[in-house]
């Protein structure tokens, strides 16, 4: 008792101190109010597992005792006449909630700022991350202990690793969303915050459970299944990391690529096993999350008209009008650009180029999961014995290809850019699969994956991931690139080249390219020839950054074309400028950028185009295509007819124009006809 | 509910609108000068009549209308009485206060999530056997979204591209009246969804909240997030609608949820119909059927069976599809079909006179009062309702030995039963009757079950029994004459134990206070006298108290025998067998003259 009324007013003492600053509370309760919960909490359920426990909420968790605003002008003021099952359950393992913490609103935002209640701020003044910014800063600056959040699309984790600390997203299903004010339902996880590893893993066992009251949570009898199929893994000392080379992207950011590759050293030398894998949906997943999650929001987001909640618009005399103005003056513009998204993709034109694309994404996804693990997925419909057996226990990836950037210039950031945040995170949520992200770094997360349901083993290897002793991260490793003699290694040394080739380059050069794509500028000629070249039959994507001396792209341009029809190289480049101008080759088919229009025909089963001018400098953003769709996206300087669409299914090139132009009509109109008009041209 | 037992028999005279005048160019059917009062299980007011047009007019219009085909099809939403709402626990009652039957599911709070009703599947599934449709044993819920105020989430749960049912049809008798004739008519698809709240308007006044509710559009194309961007991309119909009825009617819109979440059934029926009379009889039997099965009461005044009915007429011959109008406010079976025959005089009238381009696609509100059809709203274009899946409920997947069971445990169909009572050898308008109501046909059944006499036993039913619960506004599960004691009388009167006339007397005893027929022929000792002596003593007694009156017989004033026949009647207490005493009278009279 004595322990909760002092935790209470300390806590209570370092909110309001930091409250100003850091602003990662909506709401909170006064000292007195505070201490006496606490002192409730510790009389009327002591000796639980989180008595003197103090639990942030993020503002979209039902909490019958404080507001429940989602960070929205929409819900000012609302009060919900009931306590989210997950709140009640932590009540009755003892914790005591201390406030309602900031958010992006409806959880829609990676850097929590877009809060109708001002941005989550940091002591250093980069960005939170987002959406459940407020959770995060509250535990990492020591105003709770554990918080909750929700994480979509990585809504925990993106915060936990910008705020150092461990953020939990468990499998979806295992804790209820009864009272988890919706974004995508599909999607939507409750998650946890922590410093302690302990706490943490307090915190779920205690929220985890069956609940009649949420459809979508595992029935009990799952639940027996999942013991069952858990129970019976053997155990293992030794661990099996899986890399999933599509991960190893150009956007990854030095130190984060650093504390990752230090970490597999070092996992490595405590014994465990490293594995390149691969998931070939990976690259469609921002895409295909871009598209699902919008969609159901626009449908969650439908009720705030105004009418039931909230604030209705000044001087809204008539119905429709009505409906119009709340809305627009009680969302913000993030919002406001997710449902205009959601509703277009569902729209009848566009809704099977868009939402079911996306949906087919989702599947494949989960099965490129499943294939990885060795243990079996309790939802899935296959048979144990059908089933390839995968062979890792978990993955490791980093959670953000980047370190958190300056609030400063988040705010000046395209949308896109923002949306891009999430593309380490919307995997396992599309999957439904726990993720851990454990600081390895200072504002650096490495996310721990595991199979569906096996979140306890997540939370254990987590353990494991943050105990590591991670040395000089410049530490040369040439030693473990030794070519293996025996051919069979020699094969296994083969797969693994990227990540060899990865560690060859000690950092101090651009690289590029990693997984089955090969980095050619860092090869000598003799490894393009005996390493390189016979693996182009089976390169998935290659970037040809072509040397000074030209030989690679050369080699290339011929022999490409003739390694394998599906994956052929059109060479575009020959001789150009100084010879640096670059292509990707694409999924299987080709896709090259350069400055002539007529280089931008596309093949039609391409799936990823990126348009690169004659310096090799790429210009305009890359777009994606999804499943047989062809991507859009052009430099600014493209003429129309430059860029030929088939169909396609990848709108982020037009998201931007909608929104980062005044003429928002004429883009929606725009985008209406790329799903309408197959071979429309689009110019950006 | 006595009011919903029977179908009015008679027609009404000469109830005419223009409508009356179609026929049908195959001569199936014909109502030409006939009432269009068609149906069935109401016992309506009398509707207020409209003048007869001029007979040249409608001369011209029935020449026509030989030329032309109408095209019905109608989607009906049904009611399902489960004790608890779709997806949640909360009941729903009709009538009661507004907003007392809500909780944060029906309502659509933050945070709320839908639990489904597995009696909404089962009653889904009892329909769609019923109907003999092809069930989907795996199917889902998608949203539907549009805005209006009374959708408290802003989307609707429903079924969207897999319905639980499609593919079936129904088995139809016309009423004897119209003609008769059996049809069948298809049914496209039956699938579930959600109620809407309701509106309620404080404005004191000239509209009652039906016909307000009617008035509103019950969809709306337009997504609004952003209003002032997209508007121009889309249709500005509903916002314009609503724009104008605010202005017009300066209320102010209040929204009861009780109805909100109550599960639905939607069933649309292919467009097999060609007249009112035969759209009528396929609601009618929708109603009937869904009685049957318990699954809903079927009550169109309380909203609980509501009929769309989609109309339109092309040249005979012509395989392409007139413009389809869609009528709403049909709240019974009659206005069903007269609102349809309306509007095929209508659409014909205006095909004749080459206007046939003035029918647009919209929906037309039936006023009842002035018993036409007027324009509600147009169509531009479809309407997009974003449909998605709903990612807060699991599929729906039906086993085989689930829907086995709810297979097995359906009661007897309205049409089996008419085909069997038919096979008994009842006439088409008993038949229709009888088995109208199924706790009638129950009654019916057994009734016969103890071996009573068909063909009394349906006349017993159907005349006095259904009179006196007619009067005294009772159904048939309210009276206290059990079948067996029905069958029991019949078997009495039959086996001249009591005379027919004892035996009326007897049923409404029975009806009113119960009892066996036994026990009351005992009690009021009304056992026949069937002995020939005792009748002749009572004669006798007659006889010799009339001495006036036998002369005046014997004088040749035969008439007064059925003054003798009354007296000794009213001795013998009206028990004595009426043949018997005839007979023995008649030998008296004459054998000494
Ligand atoms: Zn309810």
């Amino acid at each position: 008792m004595q322990r909760a009324q002092k935790l209470a007013g300390e806590f209570s003492r370092r909110q309001q101190t930091l409250s100003k600053s850091l602003n990662a509370f909506i709401a909170v309760a006064d000292e007195q109010s505070l201490t006496e919960a606490a002192e409730r909490a510790a009389r009327d359920t002591p000796n639980k597992p989180l008595s003197d426990t103090f639990v942030a909420v993020k503002d979209n968790i039902c909490t019958s005792d404080f507001p429940t605003t989602c960070a929205s002008r929409g819900l000012t003021g609302y009060r919900s006449p009931y306590d989210a099952t997950v709140v009640s359950r932590i009540r009755a393992a003892g914790g005591v909630i201390a406030g309602k913490t900031n958010l992006d609103e409806f959880g829609m935002g990676s850097h929590s700022l877009h809060s109708a209640f001002g941005p989550v701020q940091t002591e250093s003044g980069h960005s939170a991350g987002g959406s459940s910014g407020g959770s995060a800063v509250a535990v990492a600056t020591d105003q709770c202990h554990v918080a909750l959040g929700t994480d979509t699309g990585g809504s925990v984790r993106l915060p936990a690793a910008f705020n150092s600390i461990l953020g939990f997203k468990p499998s979806y299903g295992l804790v209820s969303r009864w009272g988890v004010v919706a974004y995508a339902n599909s999607l939507d996880t409750v998650g946890f915050f922590a410093k302690d590893s302990a706490k943490m893993k307090d915190a779920f066992s205690e929220s985890n459970g069956h609940d009649a009251l949420d459809p979508t949570s595992l029935t009990s009898a799952t639940r027996k299944r999942l013991d069952t199929v858990l129970a019976s893994r053997s155990e293992r000392s030794k661990l099996r990391f899986g890399i999933p080379e599509e991960c190893i992207i150009q956007e990854l950011s030095g130190p984060v690529r650093d504390a990752w590759k230090s970490t597999l050293l070092a996992l490595q030398k405590a014994g465990h096993e490293i594995a390149l894998v691969s998931l070939p949906s990976l690259p469609h997943a921002l895409s295909a999350y871009y598209i699902l999650a919008p969609a159901e929001a626009s449908s969650n987001l439908a009720k705030y008209d105004g009418v039931r909640y909230g604030q209705q618009a000044p001087d809204s005399p008539h119905l429709g009008p009505l409906y119009a103005r709340t809305r627009q003056h009680g969302f913000g513009t993030e919002v406001r650009r997710r449902i205009l998204l959601g509703a277009y993709s569902l729209s009848a034109n566009a809704i099977d180029n868009y939402f079911m694309q996306a949906q087919r994404v989702r599947r494949l996804l989960k099965q490129d999961f499943d294939s990885l693990f060795r243990l079996p997925n309790v939802l899935s419909n296959a048979k144990n014995e059908e089933r390839d057996s995968g062979t890792i226990d978990v993955i490791l990836m980093p959670t953000s290809a980047t370190l958190p950037p300056k609030i400063d210039l988040v705010k000046e950031q395209a949308p896109l850019d923002a949306f891009a945040t999430d593309v380490f995170t919307v995997p396992a949520s599309l999957a439904g699969l726990p993720a851990l992200s454990v600081p390895i770094a200072d504002q650096i997360g490495l996310q721990v994956i595991g199979q569906y349901g096996d979140d306890h083993n997540v939370l254990n290897i987590g353990e494991v991931v943050a105990s590591l002793k991670i040395n000089n991260r410049h530490e040369r490793v040439a030693n473990v690139i030794d070519v293996p003699s025996r051919s069979r290694e020699r094969r296994a040394w083969r797969r693994n080249l990227c990540l060899i080739a990865d560690l060859k380059s000690d950092g101090a050069q651009p690289e590029e390219g990693l997984g089955q794509r090969i980095l050619l500028h860092v090869c000598k000629q003799q490894e393009v020839e005996e390493v390189v070249w016979p693996r182009v039959r089976h390169v998935r994507e290659l970037c040809l950054y072509v040397g000074n001396d030209g030989l690679a792209g050369k080699r290339l341009e011929r022999g490409a074309v003739a390694a394998d029809r599906h994956r052929a190289v059109r060479w575009v480049d020959e001789g150009q400028g100084r010879g640096r101008a670059a292509g990707r080759v694409v999924g299987r088919g080709v896709a090259l950028g350069a400055a002539e229009p007529e280089a931008l025909e596309v093949e039609e089963s391409a799936a990823r185009v990126l348009v690169i001018d004659g310096n090799g400098r790429r210009v305009g953003r890359v777009g994606q295509g999804v499943g047989e769709g062809l991507a859009v996206g052009a430099p600014a300087s493209a003429e129309e007819g430059a860029v030929r669409v088939d169909a396609a299914v990848w709108a982020v090139v037009i998201w931007a124009k909608v929104f980062l132009e005044d003429r928002v009509l004429e883009s929606v109109v725009g985008l209406a006809e790329v799903g309408l008009c197959a071979k429309a041209a689009i110019c950006v | 509910m006595a009011s919903t037992l029977f179908r009015s028999i008679h027609n009404h005279p000469l109830l005419l609108c223009p409508t009356a005048l179609f026929r049908r160019k195959n001569g199936v059917l014909y109502c030409t000068m006939k009432g269009t009062e068609a149906q069935t299980a109401t016992q309506e007011k009398q509707k207020p009549q409209i003048k007869v047009p001029p007979r040249t007019q409608t001369k011209t219009i029935d020449k026509i209308s030989k030329d032309y085909e109408a095209i019905i099809g109608i989607e009906t939403h049904v009611q399902l009485n489960t004790l608890t709402k779709a997806f949640c626990s909360c009941p729903y009652n009709y009538g009661s206060l507004p907003n007392t039957s809500v909780c944060p599911i029906c309502m659509g709070l933050p945070g709320a999530l839908p639990v489904l009703n597995s009696k909404v599947i089962e009653f889904a599934v009892k329909v769609g056997l019923a109907l003999n449709c092809k069930l989907s044993f795996n199917s889902k819920f998608d949203r539907k979204q549009y805005f209006y105020p009374d959708l408290p989430k802003g989307y609707q749960i429903s079924q969207f591209d897999v319905p639980i049912a499609t593919g079936g049809y129904v088995d139809v008798d016309l009423p004897v009246e119209f003609g008769g004739g059996h049809r069948r008519f298809g049914i496209t698809r039956v699938h579930m969804e959600e109620d809407a709240g309701k509106l309620l308007h404080s404005e004191n006044g000239s509209y009652s909240e039906e016909i307000t509710a009617a008035l509103l559009p019950k969809y709306c194309t337009t997504f609004y997030c952003g209003l002032d961007y997209i508007l121009p991309f889309f249709s500005r119909m509903f916002l314009d609608f609503i724009y104008l009825w605010h202005c017009y009617f300066h209320v102010s819109i209040r929204v009861d949820l009780n109805r909100a979440g109550v599960p639905l059934l939607e069933i649309v029926s292919e467009p097999d119909m060609r007249t009112g009379i035969e759209a009528a009889e396929y609601a009618a039997e929708l109603q009937r059927l869904v009685r049957y099965l318990g699954v809903s009461n079927g009550n169109m005044q309380e909203g609980s069976l509501r009929c769309d009915v989609n109309v339109s007429v092309r040249p005979i011959g012509q395989s392409k599809f007139g413009t389809k109008v869609e009528i709403k406010n049909l709240n019974s079976f009659s206005s069903v079909s007269r609102s349809i025959d309306f509007e095929i005089s209508r659409q014909v009238l205006l095909h004749s006179q080459g206007q046939g381009d003035q029918i647009t696609q919209e929906t037309r509100l039936w006023e009842e009062g002035a018993q036409k059809t007027v324009t509600m709203r147009k169509k531009e274009g479809l309407a997009d309702y974003r449909y998605f899946p709903e990612p807060d409920l699991p599929e729906v997947i039906l086993t085989k030995e689930y829907v086995d069971s709810i297979h097995d445990s359906l009661p007897e169909a309205p049409e089996v039963k008419r085909r069997r009572y038919e096979k008994m050898g009842l006439s088409m308008q008993d038949v229709l009757l009888l088995a109208n109501d199924i706790n009638v046909a129950q009654f019916f059944d057994a009734t016969i079950a103890k071996e009573a006499d068909v063909k009394l036993a349906a006349n017993w039913i159907m005349g006095d029994i259904a009179a006196y619960m007619k009067n005294e506004k009772l159904t048939i599960n309210e009276i206290k004459l059990v079948p067996q004691e029905l069958a029991e009388l019949i078997a009495s009167i039959k086996g001249g134990t009591i005379s027919g006339k004892i035996g009326k007397e007897i049923l409404f005893e029975l009806l009113a206070k119960g009892g066996t027929v036994k026990g009351l022929i005992k009690e009021k000792d009304l056992v026949q006298i069937v002995d020939p002596l005792e009748i002749e003593k009572m004669v006798d007694k007659v006889l010799a108290e009339n001495p006036k009156q036998l002369e005046q017989y014997r004088g040749g004033k035969t008439k007064l025998q059925g003054y003798f026949a009354g007296q000794v009647m009213k001795v013998s207490k009206g028990k004595a067998n009426p043949g018997l005493l005839n007979k023995i009278l008649l030998e008296k009279l004459n054998s000494k003259s």
